[in-house]
């Protein structure tokens, strides 16, 4: 299946060309994330289509994963 | 009517009289402030009440309205961290025209934040951060009353909240943020919330009860600033978002949603998440 990828602010050093990616049915965000070559520990948020997701949920073919890195400066 | 309602009508009789007399705003402002005894901010307001702005808030008048102008100088704001983001947040309410500011710090400044923050110079090395906002605030707007508070966020009573209409996170650790969120539950206040880091920063407005900051921030203790820094324009573009969102929510002009504003300065993206 194909997964659209939007990688935010730090995140995109890790995979700047990524945009689409082709894994096997039924990968967790976190097998996602190993693959992509994404360190878990550097994600604070991830969304699926939108919607907050955590780490061990499963993906569909199409869906679009955002993930954004924690921001904490003042 | 109420006895602060009959007061103020009265007031703004009087204030009328005096500009009619003295033919100037400004003078018929101080002078009901010292007869009356009353705040000058509180003798602004009344003016505004009247659809007279004084002068300094005249290029504030399209974009407020005199019932906007009135509402920001009857307001009272708490700023928690006085650095990159708590400077320029305090700078812009100020001139905003908002009536009473607490300022939170326990810090002073050194050298590391003269690239940033608005306040740090190389006169003021080693003076405490709220002192210095203090010094700024009062040669800005002598309307304006500052209280700083020298202190930890942690360590502050609870009248520290008294009154507060909205807080302004303006913090630099996920912890001293969630405790901040805490404190926004407890006492019903809104926070304004701001983070930076290299060239990226966020904007939320966090409404009591949400757990928004928990949901941002899940288990992470430590953000992408350790590794980035802050360079200058980060905080003050993050900055100015956050005091747009305060001045909407004072105004009454933000409808209650769990958002979050990414900025990424470096590619010019800019990303909505709702949480």
């Amino acid at each position: 299946m194909e997964l659209e990828i939007k990688l935010f602010a730090s995140l995109r050093k890790f995979n700047p060309e990524l945009e689409r990616i082709e894994v096997d049915d039924g990968i967790t965000i976190l097998e996602l994330f190993d693959k992509a070559g994404i360190p878990p520990s550097e994600v604070a948020i991830v969304l699926v289509n939108g919607r907050h997701a955590k780490l061990d949920q499963p993906l569909h073919d199409g869906e679009t994963v955002a993930a954004f890195p924690p921001i904490a400066g003042g | 009517m109420s006895k602060i309602t009959k007061n103020e009508e009265h007031l703004s009789r009087i204030l009328e009289q005096l500009i009619e007399t003295t033919g100037e705003v400004e003078i018929a402002i101080e002078t009901l402030a010292v007869d009356q005894g009353i705040p000058k901010r509180v003798a602004e307001a009344l003016a505004c009440g009247l659809d007279i702005f004084p002068k300094r808030y005249k290029a504030n008048a399209g974009t407020l309205g005199s019932e906007g102008q009135k509402r920001l100088l009857q307001s009272k704001v708490l700023v928690a961290g006085l650095g990159g983001l708590g400077g320029h947040a305090v700078e812009q309410l100020v001139r905003c025209g908002v009536g009473e500011l607490v300022g939170v710090d326990a810090d002073n400044f050194d050298e590391t934040n003269l690239n940033r923050q608005l306040y740090s110079d190389i006169n003021s090395i080693g003076l405490s951060k709220t002192e210095a906002a203090r010094n700024r605030v009062a040669k800005i707007n002598d309307a304006v009353e500052f209280y700083p508070l020298t202190r930890k966020l942690e360590d502050l009573e609870s009248d520290a909240y008294n009154g507060v209409d909205l807080i302004f996170d303006c913090l630099d650790t996920i912890t001293s943020r969630l405790h901040l969120q805490d404190i926004g539950e407890r006492y019903s206040i809104p926070l304004i919330h701001g983070a930076i880091g290299g060239w990226f920063g966020q904007v939320a407005v966090v409404w009591p009860g949400s757990k928004l900051l928990s949901n941002i921030y899940g288990t992470k203790r430590e953000g992408i600033e350790k590794t980035f820094g802050n360079p200058p324009f980060t905080p003050a573009f993050i900055a100015t978002l956050m005091v747009s969102e305060g001045i909407k929510l004072l105004l009454g002009k933000k409808k209650r949603e769990n958002t979050v504003l990414f900025a990424d300065l470096l590619n010019n993206q800019w990303q909505y998440i709702t949480l």
